[in-house]
């Protein structure tokens, strides 16, 4: 990488490295595994920098490849830990906290390709056509992970009645 | 969806937005990453390279005026310098022969093909993994200043590329298709 390029790319670093390690959470719901999984990703961009087609595209280059990198180090790696719906104790009552905490949980409890649908879904605003060609399968397949990662969500009593919408929103 | 994506966000927020940032960690592994890549690549290329000197190919156009690879990719076909096949199928605006494909083998560095920043467009539009230039069996199918690039891993479906020739006999990458 020459040094004209590698200062951008630092710049890049620095001024989205918090939203790729926000994203990288919600994927992952640890923070240790974001923030591995995000120096891997910008490992990535840093070693494709000089071919992307548009720098500007840096940002969602990274976020595709934090997703693939997602799935995968789920299924290399992180089977030694399982999700726990038992909260840690907090020293005292925050409701945003609560709030961040139990979503966090909840989305903890859910398989990693579940997640990774609800959070390039809702998250991302990326269509069932882009995510399913992202995840290599058909946008039925992405329908029914991100009604799963909804129902997971309800059963958290974090969703009261967006199910119902949703359906709504299909048949209109 | 407003409500879920409200909930992501809260999520998201325990997050800081001050967070320090590891620059330096950063540009160390990809740094790390490019060297690892490099020798990949290097002994990819060192491979290909004894495989088609022992098929009698020539890897790049000789100082005197020799065949470079597209050249090559066509000897090897037994073909001329006109356009492959019947050109029955297309992808983007290059026709082709169906019949030909997969295409020759190709590597990064036996030659100017972009499979490098192939990589890069397929992994923008679903590719299964990220950055696979190195991992993915490359080959080729040359219609005349035109042609396809077509990546393919085990277990996943081949992806295409259109590519033209540019200058000092390179080639650019064009748009991703599926040959029909």
């Amino acid at each position: 990488m020459r040094a004209a390029d590698g200062e951008v790319f630092a710049g890049f670093v620095r001024a989205r490295y918090g939203s790729l390690l926000r994203y990288a959470y919600l994927l992952t719901a640890d923070r240790g595994h974001a923030e591995d999984l995000v120096q891997d990703g910008l490992a990535r961009t840093y070693a494709a920098w000089g071919r992307l087609v548009e720098p500007a595209a840096a940002e969602a280059y990274t976020r595709t490849t934090l997703v693939r990198l997602a799935l995968r180090a789920r299924r290399r790696r992180w089977r030694g830990e399982t999700p726990t719906p038992v909260l840690p104790e907090r020293p005292g009552p925050d409701p945003d906290l609560d709030l961040a905490e139990s979503v966090r949980a909840a989305l903890a409890t859910l398989p990693p390709d579940q997640r990774a649908v609800l959070v390039l879904r809702y998250y991302d605003d990326r269509s069932e056509r882009e995510i399913a060609a992202l995840l290599d399968c058909s946008p039925g397949t992405v329908k029914s992970r991100a009604a799963r990662g909804l129902a997971a969500l309800r059963e958290a009593a974090l969703l009261d009645g967006v199910l119902e919408g949703d359906s709504r929103d299909r048949g209109a | 969806m407003t409500e879920v994506r409200e909930l992501l966000e809260s999520a998201a927020g325990a997050v800081p937005e001050d967070t320090d940032v590891p620059l330096a960690a950063v540009l160390a592994a990809g740094r790390r990453r490019v060297r690892r890549r490099r020798l990949a690549v290097a002994g990819t290329g060192a491979a290909t390279a004894a495989a088609l000197l022992l098929a009698g190919l020539p890897l790049d156009r000789a100082p005197g005026g020799g065949p470079g690879p597209v050249d090559a990719v066509r000897a090897a076909r037994g073909g001329g310098s006109g356009p492959v096949g019947t050109g029955d199928t297309t992808c983007g605006d290059v026709r082709f022969d169906k019949a030909e494909l997969p295409g020759r083998r190709v590597t990064a560095d036996n030659g100017d093909w972009p499979t490098a920043q192939a990589a890069d467009l397929l992994a923008l539009h679903g590719w299964p993994r990220a950055v696979p230039y190195d991992a993915a069996r490359w080959t080729v199918v040359v219609n005349g200043n035109a042609g396809v690039l077509v990546a393919s891993l085990p277990g996943a479906k081949p992806r295409y590329l259109s590519i033209h020739r540019g200058p000092n006999n390179s080639w650019i990458a064009g748009v991703p298709c599926t040959p029909h």
